[in-house]
């Protein structure tokens, strides 16, 4: 019976847990890296420090918000605009690493507009298809209208460029249209059509053809392209079962590039061991179980979608991180959500967790 | 209408079309009655309407009973595609059901309830809300009370709450509620309707006849009830579980609340908490009375008291008993997959359910993801068993009981602490009892037996007072 018990307190529990450990691990293999390159080993923790508080004050404010004030157009579609606003508006600013992935405001603070478009598609496809379960056959009113913005988003944040997050969202589009029910062949399409983008982007780039190359042969350029792959292995490979300890890892001291980044979760197999690195992942079950719970035994298709969609979206980029760091498959530069230093994703990700910890008050 | 000498057939003898038998004779028509079952079957029938002077016409239809008339009614049992009807019918006589003939001498207003499931519950809780608000009100329909009985109770200011099904609506020609709702709908009676664009064509004849003044309660979360909105005149509204819709009833906050207009501030009406009814469609429900009661402007302070203190139908998710911490639910009225399904879904888990009965052309295997999650054990009763068995193998265990009595011992059998044994049986009764009235009743019945036999060792009935705890 819907009626208004607590919030998911496991849910809520396990995210307060990965926020904290991904603060102590940032701090970990940023502050040796921090101190040399800006004076204060505080750098990189204290800016996560502050997403950490603002996220997690998010996180309240929007769990205490009923979930069906977002279930109107008058919300979607400005999202959906505003997001592919500010996803046009990085190629009209300075570029960072010669990629167009941030806007910065006054020096003092930047964000990702792609980490937006993560939760806005989300939010947009649950919107759409709730009311669309029955006619999801129908290609023309159903699929169309509702691949048209996912395609749009796509586009963008591939040409940013940014493959991983475009990679995560298009998977989380093809999920969430095959829970709708879309048939099976237009994910034949889908994928008939992407190979070519892919095999473009992943060969015809130079730096991602370099790391395709060293994903598939890492030894032959060790000191090259091969690097990140092999740093990162041979982190997970010290970090043994049990570890080097909390601080005493060395492959951050600028052998593994990004460890406070893409690659924490070397870092953190490299000092907690095979014993934490499991932890964390049975921590991302967790809450992926709880996620899918609450889709599964949420009222109403809308809330069902919103809860799918957030988790999944979660879910992914963690197995993603964590193949990337186990050299399972390519480099990609995605995060690992709560613990990878980087503020607009651990905002973004908690304020989503807060919405789905709003529709879990309503599930006995 | 004059029915004064008129000749007049009236063709099954359900309820309803006894009940329409007896009122035309009473206006003063020439009445006979016609019925495919034998004298015999209908020998409880026949000396009644014998003495008010109505002819029987028993164990099948007589092509001339059907020519010599000025009028047929039929009960809404009876398939309009019979032979006899279908030739009448080509000679261009009227033919009308029992709900048609109502409504031709139906005073005052009427607000009409109609969906594949729910409609039982929602008429009689907006029969309560009316009448708490100090309106004259009848509940009739579908619900039990043919609709014709209670014509001369009906008043000019009075309303009559009225729950109609397809088949009643299939008849209609001059049905004008003033306040119609259509819950939802899903695939039932295909057997009868032949296609689905059919029933739900069916269905939408509950608005054939409004106008801009009069209203349409429509339910916002479900695909096909919402097309109906660009086919009517009348002023829709909408409830909704998961929208804020423009005008009517949503939840919000964990109230229900009401506007009238996308302008107008949102009247919260009752909270969540104090709705007493199990079970998630039954939300839906009490978000379509409300709506219902709040168009035409009953206070919510009515409203929310009398949601509060709403008891359950009879035979719809009717708690039973609890034994040895095992809950007994009755779902008789369940009579296809769609409901079962609410049913189960109304349940977390651990549910031993009971299915089988007489099959009606249904896919079971619709029913095999709730299976697989939320039920321990199904119980097969009556010819249907051998289906149900085929489509859900493999989903969960299936144990062959044969009879109700059978299944509800071996259930009762296996269930453990914290378990619930739920009659939900997805098909309709006749092959073992006479309506599902009685087959819930042979329910009750023997799990109540069970119960008294463990009396003194085990905690107390909670029949009774207050026995829709919430979980």
């Amino acid at each position: 019976m819907a009626k208004r018990v607590g919030v998911d307190k496991w849910l809520f529990g396990v995210t307060v847990l990965l926020v904290f450990i991904g603060l102590l691990m940032v701090f970990s293999a940023s502050a040796v890296m921090a101190q040399d390159r800006y004076g204060s080993p505080y750098t990189f923790v204290r800016s996560q420090t502050v997403a950490a508080v603002l996220g997690l004050v998010a996180m309240i404010v929007v769990m205490r918000i009923d979930y069906r004030r977002f279930n109107r157009p008058i919300v979607v579609f400005p999202a959906v605009a505003i997001t592919t606003l500010l996803l046009l508006g990085v190629f009209l600013l300075r570029d960072s690493h010669n990629t167009h992935r941030w806007i910065r405001f006054a020096g003092t603070f930047s964000f990702q507009p792609s980490e937006i478009a993560k939760p806005v598609l989300v939010l947009f496809l649950a919107w759409f298809l709730q009311d669309k379960l029955q006619s999801i056959r129908d290609w023309r009113n159903t699929l169309m209208p509702a691949a048209l913005p996912s395609l749009v988003f796509l586009v963008l944040i591939l040409e940013e460029p940014d493959l991983g997050t475009a990679l995560v969202c298009a998977a989380v589009t093809g999920l969430m249209f095959y829970l709708a029910g879309a048939e099976r062949k237009y994910f034949g399409y889908a994928v008939l059509a992407a190979a070519p983008v892919l095999y473009f982007k992943l060969f015809h780039v130079p730096w991602r053809r370099a790391r395709m190359l060293a994903f598939l042969h890492p030894e032959a350029d060790p000191q090259g392209s091969g690097f990140h792959t092999i740093q990162s292995l041979i982190a997970v490979g010290t970090g043994g079962i049990r570890g080097l300890g909390f601080m005493e890892g060395r492959q951050k001291l600028f052998y593994l590039p990004q460890p406070h980044t893409d690659f924490i979760f070397a870092n953190i197999a490299e000092e907690l061991g095979l014993i934490g690195a499991l932890a964390i992942i049975a921590l991302f079950v967790a809450l992926g179980y709880r996620g899918l719970r609450a889709a599964s035994l949420s009222k109403d298709v809308f809330a069902r979608f919103l809860a799918f969609g957030i988790t999944a979206t979660i879910l992914i980029q963690a197995f993603f991180n964590i193949s990337v760091v186990l050299a399972l498959v390519p480099t990609k530069g995605i995060t690992l959500p709560f613990i990878s230093s980087g503020g607009t994703s651990l905002f973004i990700t908690l304020a989503s967790v807060g919405v789905l910890l709003s529709l879990t008050r309503e599930i006995d | 209408m004059e029915l004064k000498g008129k000749k007049v057939l009236v063709v099954g003898l359900g309820k309803s079309g006894l009940a329409a038998a007896l009122f035309l004779r009473r206006r003063g028509a020439q009445v006979t009655v016609s019925d495919l079952r034998s004298a015999q079957a209908l020998s409880k029938e026949i000396p009644s309407l014998m003495e008010a002077g109505i002819a029987v016409e028993a164990g099948g239809h007589g092509l001339l009973t059907f020519r010599r008339q000025d009028l047929i009614v039929v009960s809404p049992g009876v398939p309009l595609s019979t032979p006899e009807l279908v030739q009448v019918r080509n000679l261009g006589l009227p033919i009308i059901g029992e709900l048609e003939l109502a409504a031709r001498f139906l005073q005052g207003n009427v607000l009409a309830i109609t969906g594949s499931n729910g409609k039982t519950t929602t008429t009689t809780l907006c029969g309560e809300i009316f009448s708490a608000a100090g309106l004259k009100t009848v509940v009739a329909g579908n619900i039990g009370l043919p609709v014709i009985e209670v014509v001369d109770q009906s008043a000019v200011g009075a309303w009559s709450v009225l729950e109609v099904s397809s088949f009643q609506l299939e008849t209609t020609e001059s049905f004008h509620p003033q306040v119609a709702v259509i819950l939802n709908i899903t695939p039932d009676h295909l057997d009868r309707h032949g296609t689905f664009e059919n029933y739900v064509a069916m269905k939408e004849r509950i608005f054939a006849n409004q106008g801009a003044e009069d209203y349409l309660i429509l339910n916002g979360d479900d695909p096909v009830v919402q097309q109906a909105a660009s086919r009517t005149k009348s002023q829709v509204l909408w409830f909704s579980r998961s929208k804020i819709v423009r005008r009517g009833t949503f939840l919000m906050d964990g109230m229900v609340m009401f506007r009238t207009s996308e302008q107008a501030k949102p009247i919260p009406v009752v909270p969540l908490v104090d709705i007493p009814l199990k079970g998630e469609h039954n939300i839906e429900n009490v978000l379509a009375a409300v709506c219902a009661a709040c168009v035409v402007n009953i206070p919510a302070e009515v409203v929310a008291r009398t949601v509060a203190s709403f008891q359950a139908v009879e035979h719809r998710l009717e708690f039973v008993a609890s034994i040895h911490g095992v809950d007994y639910y009755n779902d008789s009225k369940a009579t296809n997959v769609d409901a079962t399904a609410k049913a189960i879904a109304s349940f977390p888990g651990n549910i031993h359910l009971i299915l089988g009965g007489k099959d009606k052309n249904s896919d079971y295997t619709q029913l095999n993801a709730l299976l697989r999650a939320r039920v321990k054990a199904v119980y097969t009763i009556g010819s249907a068993a051998e289906k149900i068995q085929g489509q859900i193998a493999g989903a969960t265990t299936v144990i062959p009981a044969g009879t109700l009595e059978a299944a509800v011992d071996q259930a009762a059998s296996q269930a453990v602490a914290g378990d619930v044994v739920l009659l939900a049986p997805a098909c309709s009764s006749f092959d073992q009892f006479e309506n599902y009235e009685e087959r819930g009743r042979v329910f009750k019945q023997t799990v109540m037996a069970r119960h008294k036999a463990n009396e003194g060792a085990s905690e107390g009935t909670n029949q009774g007072a207050g026995v829709w705890q919430s979980a």
